[in-house]
């Protein structure tokens, strides 16, 4: 273990993550099957996916508290696994933010805090200074003394915030650390392991179903289904540019349109979508290289982010990227309402911002996307949603 | 960044040496319970069935025979004791569950003042040992000479009004009132853990709070209800000094007493008393059986959450006085009478005519003091009340962290052997830790007692401390472990004070227990391993029933002592021992 307390606050232990080919097990069942990730130094990477997909054993295979099949976990330059042998958790230099908080409610907010300097040999004053640190910087400084089993939810949360960066970990795991909170509390929580994440820059690694914290927070976002990585990248970029359907529906709402291809040229890619009334023409730009994997006559899913629709008066069937539509429902939510519309064959939603300029009422109206809103997915077998 | 570039530092040699010590200490571990737990708790069982079929029950080498065995289980005699004995069983066993689930309802959804002063009356009698009980009960009520007669006489009150606690009703009523506290715990902790909004609901939808009870409460209580009914049975078949002391004139002569009577009668016969072993094992594995399947789908309606429900509770309105009346006639009846009682037959020299020419004295209590036995026996029984719960509540953690949280390989296997004498009367686990053990220098100490004892109570500790264990949450060890905190760290540091609440429930319960104790030791004492429990029989078999009462009076008062050290330095509540 490193000398922790030759280290300064302000200069952060950078260390990198490397997964390479981890395949884990769990009650008989194999839920990982040969995982690859890498997380760069200071990076903040989330494992996103829904319950059941692996993010939250990968996890605890990084914090050695599950043991993999096989595959190897490098920390920094340090080989902690390699399915054959297992570093114990509490010699990784890795700490972890519980779903549960897992704040020991039988010691002080003090001792919780300071327990890792404790078992690491650090001498008393310098623990009492690096505790104050930390509670200070999570805004608890008045709590130290204190019992923990008194404190509220978002309290809990901030001591086991600080108890995990106080041993200044390699790597950060924070395993669906937000799950227990109120939405309020939520929102403010995440602020703050943002901010400590910027002020402190430590490799962070976390686990979450929820695609908002994801995109607002992460660096770079791996979303998991069954046990793979299906996509991995920026928020932005995963978002716009989904891999596939799966990927789509999970960052956000998507209405998919089956069209098929017409012509390609340059970047641009020409679609017609049989499904749709009047079976119109689309246009998109695809600047991802993507599209290589296509050809003409190829069948796709169009994929359609509800905000990024635009309610136009009337159709007009000589121009790219428009269709007609019936409006069946509206929902007004406030900011913005959801419109359930109909064309030809299939139901889509669209977004209209409240305000003096957006279309009103039910009936005929129109639909516009732009080209460079629009994106689309491999078609798939099943495609029932 | 590219790893491969600067070369990895490979697993370090120590990680693996680590953990190669730690798995040769799990095993090691493992493997010394195992063996310890077939030497004491597996030998002794197995032991009562070979005894039965041997020439001499004594010696292994001495060939089989059928003899006993057969003279047992053709017997029209033991087959009626059998009857009876499971009869009485289930009759005390529905009677208190359905008496001590009433009262935990009522504690557990009424708003009562002093909640839990009430709840602390209900489980109070576990304190008076059963025989003592039942000495008391001879005291106030037998046919002829009870003190409650003596005062019905005295009242001119007519001869049908007169109570007679030797008669199977009596047996009876005082078997119930000693097992109330049983269905109590049992159901208490199971309405405990069923969300009372299941309840509220139904007044929602216009139930009354008898049609809620009925309708709602008693379905949902079914398997406990069920497991609670099993577990009592099991016990009150065992049962040897009530109907012992009470006898109903040779009416009931349950098998417990039968077993007894082939060690102790003339002649000694143990291949009876071990053929009579047998017929009891199968009788309570029969109910263990069907016990160990209603804790399983008791398990279905029991939502565990950890942290308690908030629940509105009933205000009783005009019914909160007849319900506080009815806890003052309970309190009166199992605890008030019967020590009143002891309290008057201690002082009082024995009597020719009616109460009122009763003479006090303090003649009984000085014979018994005057009595080398009874410090010998004193200081054994408290020797005894440390040793067991000690080496129970160490074996039962060790059993319960190996198997629950390190989830060893063999570790099942070990807890499934150490739980299993909860199923075997103490009367007849005795009977076959006597025949392995006769001829060891362990016998005629107190630490063969002590091990009968231990094999007989692991099995409480092992459900104390595994429920303790289940309530706190695996990630406050993981997050120790993972700031840097060895396994031993994390047991001590982490583990040992969240559990101790548990850890000290089940020292008291078992202490309780080893102090009152009386139908596994009375097999297995000598003279220079007396206990008090035994020199109360002792005493009452010679008819003194002054200076048994005088013992019991010691014994009630070592526990009180015990508890009361226990609130005072350990902070220990007693009541919140779940069964």
């Amino acid at each position: 273990m490193a000398q922790p307390s030759s280290v300064h606050l302000s200069q952060p232990q950078t260390s990198g993550l490397e997964v390479t080919n981890l395949v884990v097990s769990y009650e008989g069942n194999q839920v990982v099957h040969g995982l690859d990730l890498s997380v760069q130094p200071s990076e903040f990477m989330t494992l996103l996916g829904p319950s059941g997909c692996g993010k939250s054993t990968t996890l605890r295979c990084v914090a050695g508290l599950h043991k993999a099949d096989s595959g190897t976990i490098v920390i920094g330059d340090r080989v902690v696994s390699d399915g054959a042998n297992h570093v114990r958790p509490e010699h990784r230099n890795v700490n972890m933010v519980f779903q549960s908080y897992a704040v020991w409610p039988h010691m002080t907010v003090f001792d919780n805090v300071a327990y890792g300097l404790r078992r690491a040999g650090v001498a008393f004053p310098e623990v009492k200074r690096r505790v104050d640190e930390m509670l200070d910087l999570v805004g608890l400084g008045e709590f130290a003394g204190r019992g923990a089993t008194g404190l509220s939810g978002g309290q809990q949360q901030r001591v086991a915030l600080a108890r995990a960066l106080a041993t200044r970990p390699k790597v950060l795991l924070l395993d669906e650390p937000l799950s227990n909170l109120d939405s309020v509390l939520r929102a403010r929580m995440r602020a703050e392991i943002m901010r400590l994440h910027r002020e402190l820059g430590t490799t962070t690694l976390y686990v979450t179903h929820d695609c908002s914290e994801a995109l607002s927070m992460s660096d770079r976002i791996a979303v998991l289904d069954k046990g793979r990585i299906d996509q991995l990248g920026a928020p932005v970029e995963l978002y716009d540019n989904p891999a596939n359907r799966f990927v789509a529906r999970f960052l956000g709402p998507a209405n998919f349109i089956a069209a098929e291809v017409v012509d390609m040229r340059g970047d641009e890619i020409a679609l017609v979508s049989p499904v749709l009334a009047g079976s119109p023409q689309f246009v998109l730009k695809d600047e991802h290289a993507k599209r290589s994997s296509l050809s003409k006559g190829a069948k796709v899913d169009l994929v359609m982010r509800p905000e990024r629709l635009a309610l136009r008066p009337r159709a007009d069937s000589r121009l790219d990227n428009h269709f007609p539509a019936e409006t069946i429902h509206r929902d007004f939510l406030g900011a913005k309402s959801e419109v359930r519309l109909r064309s030809g064959e299939v139901e889509l939603v669209c977004d209209v911002p409240h305000g003096a300029t957006s279309v009103t009422g039910t009936g005929e109206t129109a639909v516009f996307i732009d080209p460079r809103d629009l994106t689309w997915v491999p078609r798939e077998a099943r495609s029932a949603d | 960044m590219d790893f491969s570039a600067h070369g990895r530092m490979p697993l370090e040699a120590g990680s693996r040496l680590g953990n190669a010590l730690r798995g040769v200490l799990d095993y090691g571990a493992i493997g010394t319970l195992l063996i310890l737990m077939t030497l004491f708790v597996g030998l002794p069982v197995a032991f009562v069935i070979i005894s039965a079929v041997l020439n001499d029950p004594l010696d292994v080498t001495s060939g089989l025979t059928f003899a006993a065995v057969r003279s047992v289980y053709t017997s029209a005699e033991i087959w009626h004791a059998a009857w009876q004995t499971i009869a009485m069983s289930v009759l005390v066993a529905v009677a208190s569950t359905a008496l001590g689930g009433l009262l935990a309802w009522v504690v557990t959804r009424l708003r009562l003042p002093a909640a839990g002063f009430l709840e602390m009356l209900i489980v109070i009698p576990l304190f008076l040992s059963p025989l003592v009980g039942a000495i008391a009960w001879v005291a106030l009520a037998a046919p002829r000479s009870g003190i409650l007669n003596d005062l019905l006489a005295m009242m001119n009150a007519p001869e049908w009004m007169r109570f007679d606690v030797m008669s199977l009703t009596g047996i009876a009523f005082v078997m119930i009132f000693h097992y109330v506290p049983y269905g109590f715990l049992f159901l208490s902790s199971a309405l405990r853990n069923t969300d009372a909004n299941l309840e509220e609901a139904s007044y929602m939808c216009g139930g009354s709070v008898p049609s809620t009870a009925l309708r709602i409460v008693l379905p949902l209580l079914r398997s406990s209800s069920l497991s609670s009914i099993l577990f009592i049975s099991i016990l009150a078949s065992g049962e040897f000094s009530v109907p012992a002391v009470l006898g109903a004139q040779g009416a009931y002569e349950p098998l417990a007493v039968h077993l007894y009577e082939a060690i102790y009668g003339f002649p000694q016969d143990f291949s009876r008393a071990t053929a009579i072993g047998t017929m009891m094992i199968i009788v309570s594995l029969t109910a263990f059986y069907f016990y160990r399947r209603s804790v399983r789908s008791a398990s279905r309606f029991v939502t565990v959450t950890g942290r308690g429900f908030a629940t509105r509770r009933i205000n009783p309105g005009r019914w909160k006085f007849p319900i506080l009346a009815v806890f003052g006639i309970y309190t009166f009846i199992s605890v008030i009478l019967p020590y009143l009682a002891l309290l008057f037959i201690c002082f009082t020299r024995f009597r020719t005519g009616d109460l009122a020419t009763t003479e006090f004295t303090l003649y009984n209590v000085m014979t018994v003091i005057a009595q080398p036995d009874v410090r010998s026996a004193i200081f054994n029984t408290i020797e005894l009340a440390m040793i067991v719960p000690a080496i129970c509540v160490v074996i039962g953690l060790l059993l319960v962290y190996l198997h629950e949280r390190l989830k060893l390989p063999g570790a099942g296997l070990a807890t499934y052997i150490a739980t299993a004498p909860i199923a075997i009367s103490g009367i007849v686990f005795a009977t076959g830790v006597f025949v392995i053990y006769i001829r060891t220098p362990l016998y005629g100490t107190v630490w063969l007692i002590a091990v009968a004892l231990v094999a007989h109570y692991l099995a409480h500790t092992v459900r104390i401390t595994s429920n303790g264990l289940k309530q706190i949450d695996v990630a406050l060890e993981e997050a120790a472990q993972i700031n840097g905190a060895s396994r031993l760290q994390v047991l001590f540091s982490i583990l040992a004070p969240l559990i101790r609440p548990s850890v000290f429930s089940a020292f008291i319960l078992i202490y309780v227990f080893t102090v009152r104790e009386v139908n596994t030791s009375i097999l297995l004492y000598s003279p220079s391993s007396l206990l008090l429990s035994v020199l109360s029989w002792n005493y009452q078999a010679d008819g003194s029933l002054a200076q048994a009462a005088v013992v019991g009076m010691v014994q009630t008062v070592l526990m009180i002592l015990g508890i009361i050290l226990a609130r005072l330095v350990l902070g220990v509540s007693t009541t919140k021992s779940t069964m």
